[in-house]
């Protein structure tokens, strides 16, 4: 009974957190994952700014940009976190058919590729390209994530909180 | 340039590819391990599943979002997909991604497992144990909690006996063949509630010296006797569940008259059902929601969400922790009906009113499903882990 107990205390302290902001926990991942990727796209956009590109569309100086690349940056990862609680240790690697086939594969990557883009960020030895590339794979990693999991919940499932 | 921006002149690829490989086989690994997946006692009853039987479950109950022959939907494909009787069991008990745990249970879980087992193609050969470790479940089963359901996760060696013990003495329940793993009796002792006669379940060859055993803790007997049988904390007669479900159709029939308030452009009766669902859902203190100077409750006043004998609440402190989920979102309806109601009750117009009983008969809607839910998983809740 004991390797019973903890999973299910776990699973239900966590539901009830969930529950306390949404009505269900895959609703407070649908939304959770939106912000994410809503601040991914402040990242694509103030990451272009800060390479010197979308001037006109973003008015502020790079540092500006650059000071909201990391906070937006560091919100993305935060709302992440609960959702890779449920996915990783709760709900676990599954195949059940070709959404959930590709959304599991590609989230084993996702904390890879951020990892690695984060490293491109501290070591400036690597060439220039490298880092838009990387960022550009971690939002594409994202919105893959996206789009299998809160767009199909909210047009097969429901829209709502 | 910052000091750590220069820790080589040349660019370390090989730690930038150890880095993503590191992190991702971590992530990956965590998710085969699943350290806090829920794994439910599900597969009780599983062996002695009729598939006939249950093809008429999996189509009230499954085919919505699975598909009517299995080819998926809402919900994954599951024809030809192999998945076997007790892996449907587990998810059907505890539940997958939106997939609520207990959508059905007891014999039709049993049943719709076997069928599903059956068009996946990955049905289990008879008799094929699907565990190896030793033990199993027993399980209480009915609404008068009169039959007992046993699940073992290795064949009985042996003819076995099967026990009940407690209050009321020992009791042979049935006997299991060798060979077999499950067994099932709806009706143990002449349609009479086992629960709080007797406490503790015996099988094995001798009662005296059994193989497998497992004792209800006095705690969740006192639950479960309340939750089905009759609550000692409510005044009248009847189980928790029961005076819960008929809360819940009293408010039912009230929205059907608030819609028919609207329907009728009746302005006095949409305030005046308005304010039912207000008091039904919250119960005491009642409230003249409409401002006509009376107050009106056709519910009991006790309430679904309010208060701490409030229905809900009561039925999901007895149903036990692994389900309070359902609980909870029952609770969040009646409490979108009340807010709406407020809204109905204190509307200057029918059209102002029109959104929010619009709201209501959705949230009615999914309380009833909800409810449904809930009901049987309180009804195959009483369950026992069976040890050596």
């Amino acid at each position: 009974m004991s390797g019973l107990v903890a999973p299910l205390d776990v699973a239900s302290a966590y539901a009830d957190v969930m529950e306390t902001v949404f009505t269900s926990a895959i609703a407070g991942k649908a939304w959770l994952a939106t912000l994410a990727i809503l601040l991914a796209l402040v990242q694509i956009c103030t990451g272009a700014r800060i390479f010197g590109k979308l001037a006109g569309v973003l008015p502020f100086d790079g540092g500006t940009a650059a000071s909201i690349h990391r906070w937006s940056g560091r919100l993305a990862v935060l709302a992440t976190l609960p959702i890779v609680f449920h996915c990783v240790t709760i709900l676990g690697f599954q195949t059940t058919d070709a959404r959930v086939a590709i959304h599991s594969i590609v989230g084993s990557f996702v904390y890879g590729v951020l990892a690695s883009k984060l490293l491109l960020v501290r070591v400036h030895s690597f060439p220039g390209w490298a880092l838009p590339v990387a960022g550009g794979t971690l939002f594409a990693t994202l919105a893959v994530m996206w789009v299998t999991s809160s767009w199909w919940y909210f047009t097969e499932v429901r829209f709502g909180f | 340039m910052r000091p750590e921006a220069a820790l080589t002149q040349r660019p370390p690829w090989a730690l930038f590819a150890a880095l993503f490989a590191v992190v991702s086989l971590a992530v990956y690994g965590l998710a085969q391990w699943q350290p806090f997946a829920v794994d439910a006692p599900a597969a009780a009853g599983v062996a002695g599943g009729d598939a006939a039987a249950g093809q008429a479950v999996y189509a009230r109950a499954c085919a919505s979002c699975h598909g009517a022959g299995g080819e998926g939907g809402v919900g994954p494909a599951l024809a030809g997909s192999g998945i076997g009787a007790e892996a449907v069991a587990v998810v059907v008990a505890s539940g997958r991604g939106i997939m609520p745990a207990g959508l059905v249970s007891g014999d039709e879980a049993a049943d719709v497992a076997a069928f599903v087992a059956q068009v996946s193609g990955g049905a289990a050969a008879p008799g094929e144990a699907a565990a190896t470790r030793p033990g199993g479940t027993a399980g209480v089963i009915g609404v008068r909690l009169t039959g007992l359901s046993l699940a073992l996760e290795e064949p009985a060696p042996a003819a076995w006996g099967v026990w009940l013990e407690g209050p009321a003495g020992r009791l042979r329940a049935g006997s299991i063949d060798a060979g077999e793993g499950a067994w099932r009796d709806a009706d143990v002792d002449d349609g009479q509630t086992l629960l709080g006669r007797y406490d503790t379940v015996l099988v094995g060859s001798t009662a005296d010296d059994p193989a497998l055993s497992g004792a209800f803790a006095q705690e969740r007997i006192d639950q479960l006797l309340a939750l089905l049988i009759d609550d000692p904390q409510r005044a009248e007669e009847g189980s928790a569940l029961d005076a819960a479900a008929a809360q819940i159709d009293v408010l039912s029939e009230h929205v059907r008259f608030l819609a028919a308030a609207r329907d009728e452009g009746n302005l006095a009766n949409v305030r005046f059902h308005g304010e039912h669902m207000v008091n039904i859902t919250r119960g005491e203190p009642l409230q003249d929601v409409d401002g006509n100077g009376d107050v009106s409750n056709p519910g009991d006043g006790v309430g679904l969400i309010d208060g701490p004998g409030a229905h809900l609440r009561r039925v999901g402190l007895l149903i036990g922790p692994a389900l309070t989920d359902r609980d909870r979102e029952a609770a969040a309806l009646a409490a979108a009906i009340a807010r709406d109601g407020e809204v109905a009750g204190s509307a200057e117009s029918v059209t102002g009113a029109a959104q929010a009983i619009a709201a209501i008969e959705r949230a009615d809607a999914r309380l009833a499903r909800v409810w449904a839910r809930l009901r049987s998983a309180a009804v195959a809740a009483a369950v026992v882990e069976l040890q050596p």
